[in-house]
C-alpha cells in the first residue's frame, strides 16, 4: 500500500469506530499484550479487516496488517471448512526471519493480530493471545 | 430543528446526465485507443458491471465476504473520495450546507449519467443519518443477481463510493453498509450509514 495515497485519498479514515468506552477497553487488551516481552506491536481488526484498535505508531502501519490478519482467519476458516476434521481456526503462527506474527479469531466479530519479535517467548505469547482474544470478544458483545 | 433532504434523480435527468457524462464528457484519443473523461489525464474504459461484482466474488471465495467485502469496499471508497473532491469546486462558493447537499446531488447525477444506477439520498442533518437508494438495484448489484442469487449483498465497491462521496462532502466519518441488494433478492440496493457492523448477524452461510 503506498503511503501517499493512504492520507490523500481518505483511505486512513476507513476503519471500524466503537465508543469511546469501548475503544478504552480495548487499549487495556491491547496494552496488556504489548507489555509481553518481545511483542511490537498489536491490533484488533473487525471480521472484514478494518482496524478498530492497535498500538502501532500509525493507522498506516495497522491498516494492511489488520486487512491481512482478516484474510488469514477468512482462509483459515474457508480450509477447515474444506479439509478438517471437525476442528474450527483457532490461531495461525506466520514466522519470518524478522519477526512472528500470530492471528487469532476474537468471537464472530474480531481478529487480533500480535507481531512478535525473534527470541519472543512464543508460548507465553500464544496462551496471551488466547486470553486476550477472549476479552476483546466479551468487550464488543457487551457494546 | 434542521429538516431532512431528499435528493433525487428521476428518469428523464438520468437521460440528461448520461448524455452529458456518457457521451459530452467522454474524449476518446484515438492514437492511444484510449478514453479520457472530463479532463482528467486518467484512462477511463467501458468495463462490464460483472467485473466489478467479480473483484468481489473472487476474493470471497478464497477468504470469506467479510475480509473480501472490506477490499471492494475499500477501493470504491477510494473512487468516492477522490470524485467528491474533483467535484468540490463545483459546490465551493455556495454556503456551506447548499454546498453539501449540491455534492451529494452531484453524486447523484454522476452515478446515474455514468451507469452505475439511478439514485435518491436522504440526509438527516440532525439524526447524522444517511441513505442512499437506488430503487431499481445498483449496476453491480443487477450483473451479480444475473449471477446466480447470493446470501450477502453484492454491492460493496458501491458502499466504499457512496461512503468516501458523501463523507468528503459531508466532512463526515461514516461508514456504510449495503443492508438491501438486488443480487440477493430484495427489490432494491439499499446503502445506509451505520455503527459498528456486526458480521455474525450479517454472514448468513459460508461462501
Amino acid at each position: 500500500m503506498q503511503g501517499p495515497a493512504l492520507s490523500e485519498s481518505g483511505i486512513a479514515q476507513v476503519y471500524a469506530r466503537v465508543p469511546s468506552t469501548v475503544e478504552e477497553k480495548l487499549r487495556e487488551v491491547v496494552d496488556g499484550l504489548r507489555r509481553i516481552p518481545g511483542v511490537r506491536g498489536v491490533a484488533v481488526s473487525r471480521r472484514d479487516g478494518l482496524v478498530i484498535h492497535h498500538s502501532f505508531k500509525s493507522a498506516r502501519e495497522a491498516a494492511p496488517l489488520c486487512a491481512m490478519a482478516a484474510a488469514v482467519v477468512g482462509f483459515s476458516t474457508a480450509l477447515y471448512t474444506q479439509v478438517g476434521h471437525g476442528g474450527s481456526f483457532s490461531q495461525a503462527a506466520i514466522e519470518s526471519t524478522e519477526d512472528t506474527l500470530l492471528i487469532a479469531e476474537a468471537g464472530p466479530e474480531a481478529v487480533l493480530a500480535c507481531v512478535l519479535a525473534p527470541g519472543g517467548n512464543l508460548g507465553i505469547v500464544r496462551l496471551g493471545i488466547a486470553k486476550a482474544a477472549q476479552r476483546v470478544n466479551e468487550i464488543l458483545e457487551e457494546m | 430543528m434542521a429538516p431532512k433532504h431528499r435528493l433525487t434523480i428521476s428518469e428523464e435527468e438520468s437521460r440528461r446526465q448520461f448524455e452529458r457524462h456518457s457521451k459530452e464528457l467522454l474524449e476518446h484519443n484515438a492514437g492511444q485507443g484510449v478514453n479520457y473523461w472530463a479532463g482528467s489525464p486518467y484512462p477511463t474504459m467501458l468495463l462490464w458491471a460483472g467485473r466489478i461484482y467479480d473483484f468481489l466474488h473472487v476474493l470471497e471465495e478464497v477468504m470469506g465476504w467479510p475480509a473480501a467485502r472490506r477490499y471492494s469496499y475499500v477501493v470504491g471508497y477510494k473512487s468516492g473520495w477522490d470524485g467528491a473532491g474533483v467535484k468540490l469546486p463545483d459546490a465551493g462558493d455556495l454556503p456551506a450546507e447548499e454546498s453539501k447537499l449540491r455534492l451529494l446531488h452531484l453524486g447523484c447525477e454522476i452515478l446515474a449519467g455514468v451507469g452505475w444506477g439511478r439514485s435518491s439520498v436522504e440526509y438527516d442533518p440532525e439524526g447524522g443519518t444517511i441513505t442512499w437508494e437506488f430503487p431499481q438495484g445498483t449496476a453491480v448489484g443487477l450483473a451479480a443477481k444475473m449471477a446466480g442469487p447470493r446470501q450477502n449483498p453484492a454491492c460493496a465497491f458501491m458502499s466504499g463510493f457512496v461512503g468516501g462521496w458523501t463523507n468528503r462532502a459531508l466532512g463526515s466519518q461514516a461508514e456504510y453498509l449495503e443492508r438491501d441488494c438486488v443480487a440477493k433478492g430484495d427489490a432494491r440496493c439499499l446503502i445506509v450509514s451505520t455503527d459498528f457492523i456486526r458480521f455474525k448477524d450479517l454472514v448468513s452461510a459460508p461462501k
